[in-house]
């Protein structure tokens, strides 16, 4: 059993002005090398579950530590480096200006010093992963020229670029053709392998062969966790 | 003098095209609007008691430019626009009843025309000292920072997500404005000064989509078109910061027109199916 990357103990999370919580009493422990799905219906909390473990949203009841850090900590931007996420929402508008090299350079930039420029191994870096995931054609275009899917994976490429510790992304296949989408299980199951990385998956579809590379699939319904099938930690 | 007035101008003119870009692209101009209209209000005041031209007015738009800053994150984006333009009303009031309130000798002063359409008897040493060293200071705030707020620009919530600290860059940019509204609101006027704010902005999106460019230009606009529209004032004997609102606001109308006229000549002509690929 590896350390603990995320950990969940109790859990309430609550809207502004919502009757009911988003999450209600949950507990996951997330440990270090581990592939885990999160599935269930469309409002079942899967998003909030997501943003809570990076402390983008805040606990009404209970801890969330992530990577040995409250998200409450006024510090937790430092554990958040160590982190990448692929929002559901990704899609931009035609005219956002920023190019897909930008976008994808903006992730490593983050989690730099001073002076905060892209060096020569850097562009090398942006150049290998957006060879990996089909997009090193499209690196001078604007993203909002990009097809959703194409959109998608820039954005991905944006989270495999900090070579990050824990991977948290929210339907990272929605708008990925059946190829594509196969190849990227596979490039994150190695990714998880090859680093000891924890990859957090949100899917409302788990199919055969995202099973195959899982370590744990976690259900959700109406934002509790009713089943944990595998082993997270 | 007039070296002064075109200096002034045309620093200023960059700082408050520069933090306009921000506080354009991070969708904080309701905020930085009231926060104009704050400053406004201050320098009536001050105006009325006699007192220093900058504290009151630094005062109230610092505090309430931090104050809804503060309150960016965990309020709701309609919430905060309305309230932002409650407060624009609420301190357009007291800056009418403070001129109001003055004597007829008071409003003749160049004091309260400057705060009312500017005047460029507004600008002292002490006044273009402050605007060149709030300049220098953003810029060593770009330098050190400007791939992180790109980040924030860009998406706010992703840059949250990979530990960037998006409200303390949301409250260093509306800070910046603040300061800068403040020691260019007597040149150009309380009512048009935001208008150095976010027309360069719009003629920057307007000009180019690459977004590396963006900033530059908008800049460059603010550098060069503020000072001349302090020409044209000084030419044609008509208020400083109404003939510099008018001036940007024409150039980017202008501009505008010239890029879409640009783009209908230079687009393919849309050729009709042929009579093959028809039957096809």
């Amino acid at each position: 059993m590896g350390a603990i990357r995320i950990g969940l103990r109790d859990v309430y999370v609550t809207y502004q002005d919502a009757e009911r919580p988003a999450l209600r009493k949950v507990n996951l422990l997330i440990g270090e090398g581990k592939l885990v799905i999160i599935t269930g219906p469309n409002g079942s909390g899967k998003t909030t579950l997501l943003e809570t473990c990076l402390g983008l949203l805040k606990p009404l009841k209970g801890t969330v530590e992530l990577l040995g850090m409250l998200t409450t900590s006024r510090k937790i931007h430092r554990a958040r480096k160590l982190c990448s996420y692929l929002p559901q929402n990704f899609m931009r508008s035609p005219y956002e200006s920023y190019t897909v090299k930008q976008i994808i350079g903006m992730g490593l930039l983050s989690i730099k010093g001073f002076p905060s420029t892209l060096t020569h191994e850097d562009l090398h870096r942006i150049r290998s992963v957006a060879e990996i995931l089909g997009i090193d054609n499209l690196l001078d275009e604007p993203i909002g020229k990009l097809s959703g899917g194409q959109q998608q994976r820039a954005f991905l490429a944006r989270a495999l670029v900090r070579e990050p510790l824990v991977l948290l992304l929210d339907e990272p296949f929605s708008s990925i053709d059946p190829a594509g989408r196969e190849r990227i299980i596979s490039l994150l199951d190695k990714y998880a392998r090859e680093r000891d990385a924890t990859v957090l998956i949100v899917s409302h579809v788990v199919d055969r062969e995202l099973s195959r590379v899982a370590d744990a699939v976690v259900t959700m319904s109406d934002g509790e966790l009713v089943s944990i099938v595998g082993n997270p930690y | 003098m007039l070296e002064l007035v075109y200096l002034s101008s045309a620093i200023g003119g960059l700082l408050l095209a520069l933090v306009g870009y921000y506080i354009s692209r991070l969708h904080l101009s309701t905020i930085a609007f009231s926060a104009a209209h704050a400053a406004l209000a201050g320098a009536a005041i001050s105006a009325i008691l006699g007192s220093d031209p900058y504290v009151i007015p630094a005062t109230l738009t610092l505090c309430l430019g931090l104050v809804l800053g503060m309150a960016l994150p965990k309020a709701n984006a309609e919430v905060m626009n309305n309230l932002s333009m409650m407060m624009f009303s609420m301190f357009n009031s007291v800056a009418l009843i403070g001129i109001y309130l003055s004597n007829t000798v008071v409003l003749s002063t160049t004091r309260v025309g400057g705060l009312l359409w500017g005047s460029p008897l507004a600008i002292t040493a002490d006044r273009f000292i402050g605007i060149t060293v709030l300049t220098g200071a953003f810029l060593i705030y770009l330098m050190l920072f400007k791939p992180k707020l790109d980040a924030v620009v860009f998406d706010k919530k992703l840059a949250e997500s990979e530990g960037i600290n998006v409200q303390a860059h949301s409250i260093a940019i509306i800070t910046f404005t603040c300061i800068a509204l403040v020691l260019m609101l007597e040149m150009v006027g309380g009512f048009l000064v935001f208008s150095l704010i976010y027309v360069p902005c719009i003629v920057s999106v307007v000009a180019t989509s690459r977004a590396d460019l963006q900033l530059v230009i908008s800049g460059l606009f603010g550098a060069i078109v503020t000072p001349l529209g302090a020409y044209f004032s000084l030419l044609l004997d008509t208020p400083i910061g109404s003939t510099i609102a008018l001036t940007i606001s024409l150039l980017a109308i202008a501009i505008y027109l010239a890029k879409r006229i640009a783009k209908t000549i230079t687009r393919p002509p849309l050729r009709a199916p042929s009579a093959r690929s028809a039957t096809l």
